[in-house]
């Protein structure tokens, strides 16, 4: 499914978050597909359960999953819960990126060119 | 309470020693069985082997329980062992039981197969023997057959095989408790047979000490045999020894059924082991001694061995008291750093010398409540004699071979009822005790060291009671109080000796006469001389009152002074009493049966035998 | 489900154990690290009901460890100088702990010697240091038990074999809520596999922390340049700095 870094100081319930996250971002999990048990993802990545725990705990908190009584957990519908402050941090973070692109000679206009063709590639991708 | 799992295990580790013993039981026996060279030798050796005679046997029966043992308790002297086993799911008290049960089981296989192949009936199965010696031998001497097995007659019967099975489980099990108690507080296995052996020696030793102390301190103390003590408390605490001495020594006293006694103390051993093990700590293993106390006692202890011997062995050659006491520090120190040096299992205990005083202090201790003890605290042992009414007879040893009436190796008296006698060493031996100056006496200060020897007096009271008393004198002492008078009387002197104080039990006396020749001559070996035979009762009374002057003569001091020429030897007569042994008085041990007479005596003897019609000695050529 | 209390110890009259505290939840894997001497195996003996405490309490669910055979009857320990009864394979040692273990499960034991391609029928006293850490793992762990106890396992085994190791216990811990304490020197593969640590020095605790928190909690400047440290580097400080958090 994905590896564990060992060697990156990230903490690996981190890691397992992030990677889950990543997935169901782009796409490759789909909603209502069953995630592995914590159990088999353990032994999987080799790693402790507990950690692995913490991982899914916090995916669902965060809305990533849900959990059915004795049948596990799945893919939750996509996260349209991202909060407003989560928003906020996305936006700022990006801002930053832009004013580094001008910064470094880049024209607004092409930042905008980049946009529209990146996320229309997107799109073209989501729609298949 | 008992690990089904671990037992089986363990049993499971260790049969082949069972089987091996086993098989070591079936060759000795057929060793010990074929092993001699006489036609009824069979019949002998199963006779040994079911009375656990035969020292092969015994020496077996020591091994298994210590190989058992070593096998089963053995894994505890090894750290690693230990750990992973006290990490089971098992308690401390399962463990212990769990292997005690284990080894006993395989102690009992061997002598389970041994007593069923013994089972096997043998019949006797020659004619009958009478022999002199050995042959017609019991079985024991509480015997299921008294005196003679007739032909046909099964040797090994069930009782007797039963007898044989109970002794070497006791014997085995004794010995495999002993092991088991001497591991338990031993971190290793040399240290484990050492402390075996000690315990073994321990009961033995104490008593040597107590004696010891007794006979240097006390003045009169009598211990009859030293070692003798010592040797049957030992007997009482060791059981190989204890059938060892039965079979080959027949005499000695036992205090009680030894039955009851060994199982006893295997009981007690079994029970202060399982304790013990229960207590071990781990981190221990390895240690000589487990717990410290232990290791303290046992140290004290060796170093107490250490100046017993020293000090026991100058006594015997009757150091002066300043070496003696040099001899007892030194034998401590010695003692001391021996007893160290096996504790911390190397060379270097130097830095165990600061410990030093403490032990030294406390046998200072000791000493000083010995010496208070014996020199304060037994004035009613030391100053008792009997009152005179109650003495029916004395007897008395002045250590010459034959002033006594006092065997002390037998531990048996002739008492002499003589009354004036009785006044007399009553006499003297009050004498002894005003007079003795303890400052000359005891080893705190000695004087005429050369001439002091061993003095015993025994009353035979009224009541059946013997009370004895040794004292070790110089001669110009025992003259001055008395003692030698009573020695050199007639009357006793003449108690001393059998044929003398019961002359009746003579019923013949023959003479055989010697010429005079040299000893290494050849000359009178060509010769014979006469034999002449005298049984008629008044001659042989007046012969024996003759004889009674002579022997009192020959037991006088100045006696001793004339030395006998080693090489020429004068014409004589040899003397022999021949006494009805069918009379003899209970309680004998031992008597003269002849002498030698020559000089005036000679003629004395030739007018007395020609009075009665004997002719004269001759010589032929 | 362990939990020691103001445990102390000495060993001829030198105090190894000075009033250690240690706790560990179900289901956790425990790392217990420190410098050699630390007491890390004088710990992990007493949990064993190998040693008997001078004082202090060593629980095991409210029940204390010593000379209790229910209590050990639960523990799958492997020390760190093994020892095998002299002459004994595999087989004659399973069916030993079969007897003793009443949790003693065989269809494992056997799958596990499958697995590690050990010999049966070989003298365990013949295998190399590595095969026979791997012996006694596999019977501890076909012990099924509660609690595994593993006092520096994996030092001196090559790659394969401890990655091995580390997924069965990974199974039993995910598949029955097996309870670890491992003690080791390998922070970074400590790092990995334990959820909680406790750092020992000098028969004391100095923290027994969480070991996600730990990280968080030591996030700063002095220790890591303001990363997420690792373990080897909260070690290192915190031994240095004598950090305490009982």
């Amino acid at each position: 499914m994905f590896q564990i870094d060992l060697k990156n100081r990230k903490p690996i319930y981190e890691q397992v978050v992030e990677n889950f996250k990543k997935m169901i971002i782009s796409g490759g999990l789909n909603q209502d597909s069953r995630v592995p048990s914590i159990r088999d993802l353990a032994k999987t990545l080799g790693v402790n359960p507990n950690t692995v725990q913490k991982a899914y705990r916090e995916l669902e908190t965060n809305g990533y999953f849900y959990t059915v009584l004795g049948q596990g957990s799945f893919i939750s519908a996509p996260p349209e819960s991202l909060t407003q402050q989560e928003i906020a941090e996305l936006y700022k973070a990006l801002a930053e990126q832009i004013h580094e692109l001008l910064f470094r000679g880049v024209t607004i206009t092409e930042v905008q060119k980049f946009i529209s063709e990146k996320f229309e590639v997107v799109n073209n991708d989501s729609d298949k | 309470m008992i690990s089904k799992g671990l037992l089986i295990e363990q049993l499971k580790r260790f049969w082949m020693i069972s089987f091996l013993f086993s098989l070591t039981f079936i060759i000795a026996g057929i060793v010990i069985v074929l092993g001699r060279g006489y036609d009824f030798a069979p019949m002998q050796g199963v006779v040994e082997i079911l009375s656990m005679e035969d020292n092969l046997i015994l020496i077996i029966s020591l091994a298994l329980p210590l190989t058992v043992a070593s096998f089963t308790f053995g894994v505890f002297f090894n750290r690693k062992a230990s750990i992973t086993i006290y990490a089971l799911p098992l308690t401390k008290s399962q463990i212990g039981i769990t292997n005690a049960l284990a080894g006993i089981i395989l102690c009992m296989i061997p002598i389970v197969i041994a007593s069923l192949l013994l089972l096997i009936p043998i019949e006797y199965n020659l004619e009958p023997y009478v022999s002199g010696w050995g042959w017609m031998r019991l079985l024991e001497n509480e015997a299921i057959f008294p005196n003679a097995i007739a032909h046909g007659d099964v040797i090994n019967t069930i009782p007797v095989v039963a007898r044989f099975f109970a002794r070497m489980t006791i014997i085995v099990l004794f010995y495999f408790a002993l092991s088991w108690l001497a591991f338990s507080l031993s971190g290793n296995f040399v240290i484990g047979l050492l402390t075996g052996l000690f315990f073994n020696l321990l009961p033995a030793a104490l008593v040597f000490l107590a004696v010891i102390i007794g006979e240097i301190y006390v003045f009169g103390f009598h211990a009859f045999n030293v070692l003798d003590r010592s040797m049957i408390v030992f007997i009482h605490s060791n059981p190989v020894l204890w059938r060892y001495m039965m079979e080959n020594h027949n005499r000695f006293e036992t205090i009680m059924n030894p039955y009851l006694l060994f199982s006893g103390l295997t009981m007690v051993m079994f029970i202060v082991a399982f304790t013990i093990s229960r207590l071990r700590k781990l981190e221990r293993t390895g240690d000589s001694i487990i717990f410290t106390p232990v290791k303290h006692a046992l140290i004290f202890l060796v170093s107490l061995c250490f100046m017993i011997l020293f000090g026991g062995f100058l006594h015997m050659y009757d150091q002066p008291p300043l070496v003696f006491h040099i001899g007892l520090i030194l034998g401590f120190g010695l003692g001391f750093v021996i007893s160290q040096m096996i504790a911390e299992k190397s060379f270097h205990m130097i830095r165990k010398l600061k410990s030093f005083p403490y032990f030294a202090g406390l046998a200072v201790a000791l000493y000083g409540i010995t010496l208070f003890v014996t020199q304060v605290g037994m004035g009613a042992y030391i100053n008792y004699i009997p009152p005179r009414s109650d003495i029916v007879g004395v007897s008395i040893d002045n250590w010459m071979p034959w002033h006594t009436t006092f065997d002390t190796t037998y531990h048996q008296h002739l008492f002499v009822s003589n009354p004036d006698i009785i006044d007399l060493t009553v006499q003297a031996h009050e004498k002894i005790l005003d007079e003795r100056n303890y400052l000359n006496i005891t080893p705190l200060r000695q004087s005429n060291v050369s001439q002091r020897r061993h003095r015993h007096i025994a009353y035979l009271l009224e009541c059946g009671r013997i009370v004895t008393r040794m004292y070790l004198i110089s001669d110009t002492f025992a003259e001055r109080t008395g003692f030698n008078d009573i020695v050199y009387n007639r009357e006793m002197i003449v108690a001393g000796q059998l044929i003398f104080s019961h002359p009746e039990l003579v019923t013949e006396i023959s003479f055989y006469h010697m010429p005079e020749g040299y000893w290494d001559d050849d000359i009178w070996r060509g010769r014979v001389g006469s034999i002449t035979y005298v049984n008629d009762p008044t001659q042989l009374e007046v012969l024996m009152h003759f004889f009674a002057d002579i022997f009192v003569e020959q037991r006088q001091p100045a006696f001793f002074t004339m030395k006998p020429d080693p090489h020429f030897r004068p014409e004589s007569v040899n003397v022999s009493f021949i006494v009805d042994l069918d009379r003899l008085p209970t309680g004998t041990f031992g008597f003269m049966s002849g002498f030698t007479i020559d000089g005036e005596h000679l003629e004395s003897l030739q007018d007395i035998l020609t009075a009665f019609g004997f002719p004269n000695f001759t010589v032929e050529e | 489900m362990i939990q020691i209390s103001n445990l102390r110890k000495s060993f001829d009259r030198h105090e190894v154990i000075k009033g250690l505290n240690l706790s560990v939840n179900k289901g956790s894997i425990y790392g217990l690290v420190g410098v050699n001497g630390s007491g890390k195996t004088t710990v992990i003996k007493h949990l064993a009901g190998v040693y008997r405490a001078d004082s202090g309490t060593i629980h095991l669910d409210g029940a204390e460890v010593y000379d209790n055979a229910k209590a050990k009857a639960r523990i799958g320990y492997v020390p760190d100088d093994l020892y095998f009864f002299p002459s004994y394979n595999l087989k004659m040692l399973g069916q030993f702990y079969k007897r003793i273990y009443a949790t003693w499960n065989d269809k494992r034991f056997a799958e596990l010697m499958k697995l590690t391609e050990l010999n049966p029928k070989n003298r365990v006293s013949r295998f190399s240091k590595g095969m026979q850490k791997q012996a006694a793992l596999i019977l501890a762990l076909s012990i099924c038990p509660d609690i595994l106890l593993l006092d520096e396992p994996i030092d001196g085994l090559d790659p394969i074999v401890r990655k091995r190791i580390f997924t069965w216990m990974i199974e039993d811990v995910a598949d029955r809520q097996m309870t670890v304490l491992i003690s080791s020197h390998n922070l970074k593969e400590m790092d990995g596999i334990c959820d909680t640590v406790g750092i020992i020095k000098n028969g004391s605790m100095l923290i027994e922390q969480d070991l996600d928190e730990l990280k968080a909690d030591m996030q700063t400047k002095a220790i890591s340049e303001h990363l997420p440290p690792t373990l080897d580097e909260i070690f290192v400080y915190v031994y240095e700095s004598g950090v305490k958090n009982d």
